[in-house]
């Protein structure tokens, strides 16, 4: 039955690649053979000019530089930020420490990143001492600083990505170069000469995830008041509406950032490889250091990583005690007028949670060799692909897809695009599914392969040796992927407020960037806490999940 | 021997169910797809109705809410974010032209509406409730309602620009003394785009043009939004900021240092037009919608005079097109405190109310889109 169930879960993990990134990729080829060419609604238009669809104005050239600008700024900030918790992270002796830092890691990248940047710029625009320093000493206010206070609220949220994979790789790359170079160097050398560039090809699938991530977000450069690229491209999906294949004119209209990001995924890919290769055991073994330094780094990594992840609620706790947020009345407000968005997002969380699960579980199911095995490329290739692209990209082939009056079953279509939440939460998917992915990826290290290889000798099938022998070591990083995906799909912005059903409910996420961009500090503070609160719940479960696992 | 032979019936008998249940997707899944493809209709809910709506949610929602309860009817409402504010859902109301899921559509300003109308997206439906709306603010073809005025306004913080600094009119603004000190949302989307296009209309294509050349050379800074042209006068990143008059008045009410200021539109070369462009809300029934008649109910309802005083007396502050609803409002008001606000005096904000044909705006608005985009986005 187990063994069944398994089956039924690796199929189902095929099933959504189906629905989500093969028909989004038939999709784009289709756009790519068939240029942007006038709606039959808008006779008097002319078909846009090759040159004039791949041209970017000298304004939109500035975008595009200031978002890699910022970007780069968000990878460089991210690995400042990731370092000493990756240091204090393999240097401590104590499970429990460990799980405090992992709580702290997990959590900015949990909560929605729109609500702690707001978080940040209310902080910086208070009137007290705290509000004064990042004024007057940081200059936060200042037009000059714009950028930079942009990379730092993407270096805030996205620095648990370098954190996570540098821990990750350190137990399975770093550390074993580091025992060796220990035979006859120091520390110091052993760790900067051995055990980081063992750890090279991880950290530029760091550096190019974060890059990724922060150049396809539309939420947090305008926090800064900085244009950003994702939403100059949301001017360009206005521009595609009057074309017949609006998808082909948004695609070849992103084409510069696409073509970036599409290479840096494949670099990710090959980044990981090394650690994908490596068998051994995934919890993070400690170097067995007790001097007074090693504990001053990991108190000092602990006070930045606790600095940095915590201030959003400190903030919004201060915001509670200050007496000019009417609290009460804001959460009852957001909790009485808001309920369908509630409830759809909590939906769409869910089910993606469980997406996410399933999706980590087909990676898993694929260990053993066969044909299965070769399909894991298709598999990795298709989410990374789907990652890389805009995520107007995105948007606009599933409004194509599930919208279009193109092909076989329309009524079908229609009805899922117009009742349930599928093309959202296919969009959902599509944008952060390699997430869980790579997470199942990197932990069916451990599975124990040895005990899988002696069931498979022993005359269990795949299924059975990955049922009773990889599942169970399994199950606790599965969970945790799915609640990372779950997570992201609740604070999703531009993909879900270009997908959303109309007789389903809306989007939590476009109720606090509603609220945010209007000023409604109350209603801000009172939605935050009820996105936020359960992501630091889940930020507490993972590490122990992860430190049993 | 046993446990082998029990496990391969086990894997028969799993495998068996698992392609039984296999098939039975792809059957289904076949099925699906071999349906004729019917000519395009909507999903049509008795007793739901679908909204588009780009007027802010806080304000909509529980008008909407109050309306549920009074028709029993319920209500499916779709708003926008932010820096798509309109434009977004009119973009989704033309891609879903064929097969309209809507059945009305209420926006935080006109422009959008008339295209709509024009694109053949609305149809026609006079509420009885709006009879005593003026009739500027009807469609003499009956596709669209205007009502609650919002204005468009300059915001500066006090403490640091004295009021004679402040441009007396929008064409002021490209002068080089304002160099490096102008903030505006971004000219393609919300309220900011029927502005440019209604100040196309008012002066025509050679001055606005030398008017964004100047706007450009002054290097205005494009917000992603009205509300933080607001916050970005606020935090001194900008001495001027182009808005609506709602965001400036959440802004007074959450204790920022904010002042109104009303820019005349009168153009470069005498076009003397008085006052500022103020912008009705405006609905109308979209046509092939799934659900008419409750979307006539709907109507009803949104251009009632009630739903007009609520406007005016919410956050939002909006003036009504009604003289009767401006007058119980302020009667209201009065009783209610001894002091008016200047800003917030009905009276006194119709002063500064241009004359402006909003259909002729709308004729002119995909030119003004290429021109901004040409000059003052390039």
């Amino acid at each position: 039955m187990a063994t069944a169930v398994f089956r039924i879960v690796r199929a189902a993990g095929w099933g959504v690649v189906v629905v989500v990134a093969v028909p989004l990729c038939i999709m784009l080829v289709a756009a790519l053979l068939h240029g942007p060419t006038p709606h039959p609604a808008n006779p008097g238009d002319v078909a846009p000019s090759a040159g004039e669809v791949l041209s970017l104005s000298p304004r939109q050239r500035q975008i595009f530089v200031r978002t890699i600008a910022i970007a780069v700024g968000a990878v460089a900030g991210s690995f400042l930020l990731a370092a000493p918790a990756v240091l204090a992270a393999v240097n401590s002796r104590s499970a429990g420490a460990r799980s405090v830092l992992y709580s702290l890691m997990a959590w900015p990248l949990l909560a929605p990143p729109s609500v702690t940047a707001y978080a940040w710029t209310l902080a910086a625009t208070q009137k007290g001492p705290l509000g004064m320093f990042f004024q007057h000493v940081i200059g936060w206010n200042r037009p000059e600083m714009a950028p930079l206070v942009a990379a730092w609220l993407h270096s805030v949220w996205l620095w648990p990505v370098p954190a996570l994979l540098m821990t990750a790789s350190f137990s399975t790359l770093g550390r074993p170069a580091y025992r060796l170079a220990l035979l006859d160097a120091s520390p110091r050398r052993a760790l900067l000469r051995a055990a980081l560039p063992a750890m090279a090809g991880p950290a530029t699938a760091a550096a190019a995830i974060v890059f990724m991530l922060s150049v396809n977000d539309p939420t947090l450069s305008p926090l800064a008041f900085v244009p950003a690229w994702p939403t100059e491209m949301l001017t360009e999906v206005v521009r595609a509406s009057r074309f017949s294949s609006p998808t082909a004119f948004i695609l070849w209209r992103s084409w510069p950032m696409l073509a970036i990001t599409a290479a840096l995924g494949g670099l990710a890919i090959v980044g990981l490889r090394p650690m994908l290769r490596r068998s051994g055991v995934m919890a993070v073994e400690e170097l067995g250091q007790r001097s007074p330094r090693a504990r001053a780094v990991f108190c000092a990594a602990v006070l930045t990583a606790a600095f940095v992840s915590l201030m959003p609620m400190v903030v919004f706790v201060a915001e509670m005690t200050s007496g000019r947020t009417a609290l009460l009345d804001a959460v009852q407000t957001a909790w009485n007028l808001y309920p369908d968005e509630r409830n759809a997002s909590l939906i769409v969380a869910g089910v993606a949670a469980g997406l996410g699960v399933v999706i980590g579980t087909t990676a898993m199911g694929v260990r053993h060799g066969g044909r299965r095995q070769r399909l894991v490329p298709i598999l990795v290739r298709a989410f990374v692909l789907s990652a890389a692209l805009p995520p107007v990209v995105i948007g606009q082939a599933f409004v194509a897809m599930f919208n279009g009056t193109w092909g076989p079953a329309d009524q079908w279509r229609w009805a899922l695009y117009d009742n349930t939440p599928v093309p959202w939460i296919a969009g959902v998917v599509a944008r952060y599914g390699f997430l869980p992915l790579m997470i199942a990826w990197l932990a069916r290290r451990s599975a124990q392969t040895e005990l899988s290889d002696q069931a498979l000798s022993d005359g269990a099938n795949r299924a059975q040796a990955a049922t009773y022998v990889q599942l169970p070591a399994m199950l606790r990083p599965l969970a945790a992927a799915g609640l990372l995906l779950g997570c992201l799909a609740m604070s999703e912005l531009p993909v879900s407020s270009m997908l959303v059903p109309v007789r389903f409910g809306g989007s939590l996420a476009v109720v606090v960037d509603q609220q945010i961009h209007f000023g409604r500090q109350d209603e801000v503070v009172a939605t935050s806490l009820m996105l936020t609160l359960p992501a630091m719940l889940v930020a507490g479960i993972m590490p122990w999940m992860r430190a049993k696992s | 021997m046993g446990q082998g032979a029990f496990t391969c019936c086990e894997n028969r008998s799993t495998r068996f169910h698992v392609r039984s249940r296999v098939i039975l997707l792809a059957c289904l899944l076949t099925a699906a797809a071999c349906r004729s493809s019917s000519p395009p209709t909507s999903t049509n809910v008795s007793g739901e109705i679908v909204i588009y709506c780009s007027v802010d949610e806080a304000f909509a929602r529980p008008l909407l809410r109050e309306f549920e309860a009074a028709s029993g009817m319920t209500v499916r409402p779709l708003f926008d974010t932010e820096a798509g504010k309109t434009t977004g859902l009119v973009e989704r109301l033309r891609q879903e032209r064929d097969r309209p899921r809507a059945d009305v559509w209420w926006s935080s300003e006109i422009f959008g509406t008339i295209e709509l109308a024009q694109n053949g997206i609305l149809t026609e439906y006079r509420p009885k409730a709006a009879e005593d709306i003026p009739k500027p603010y009807r469609d003499p073809t009956g596709r669209w309602t205007a009502f609650a005025l919002r204005g468009r306004i300059v915001v500066y913080d006090p403490r640091r620009i004295a009021a004679a600094d402040v441009p007396g009119s929008w064409h002021d603004m490209a002068d080089p003394q304002y160099a490096d000190r102008i903030v505006m949302a971004n000219p393609q989307f919300g309220t900011t785009r029927g502005h440019m296009a209604a100040l196309l209309a008012a002066w025509g294509e050679p001055a606005f043009r030398a008017y964004l050349e100047g706007l450009a050379r002054n290097g205005v800074r494009l917000a992603d939004g009205n509300a933080q042209c607001v916050m970005v006068v606020t935090r001194g990143q900008a001495d001027f900021g182009w808005t609506d008059t709602d965001d400036a008045y959440v802004a007074q009410q959450r204790g920022d240092s904010i002042a109104i200021a009303f820019a005349g539109m009168s153009g470069p070369q005498g076009a003397v037009v008085q006052g500022t462009l103020w912008i009705p809300n405006s609905c109308g029934l979209v046509a092939g919608g799934p659900n008419p008649d409750g979307g006539r109910r709907l109507i009803e309802y949104i251009c009632s005079a009630g739903v007009e005083r609520k406007l005016a007396e919410s956050e939002s502050g909006n003036i009504p097109v009604r003289e009767s609803v401006r007058r119980e409002v302020m009667a209201a008001r009065r009783s209610a405190s001894a002091s008016q606000p200047a800003d917030r005096d009905f009276d006194q904000l119709l002063k500064h109310v241009a004359d402006v044909d909003y259909g002729k705006a709308t004729d002119v608005m995909r030119r003004s889109d290429e021109l901004t985009r040409e000059i003052l986005m390039r």
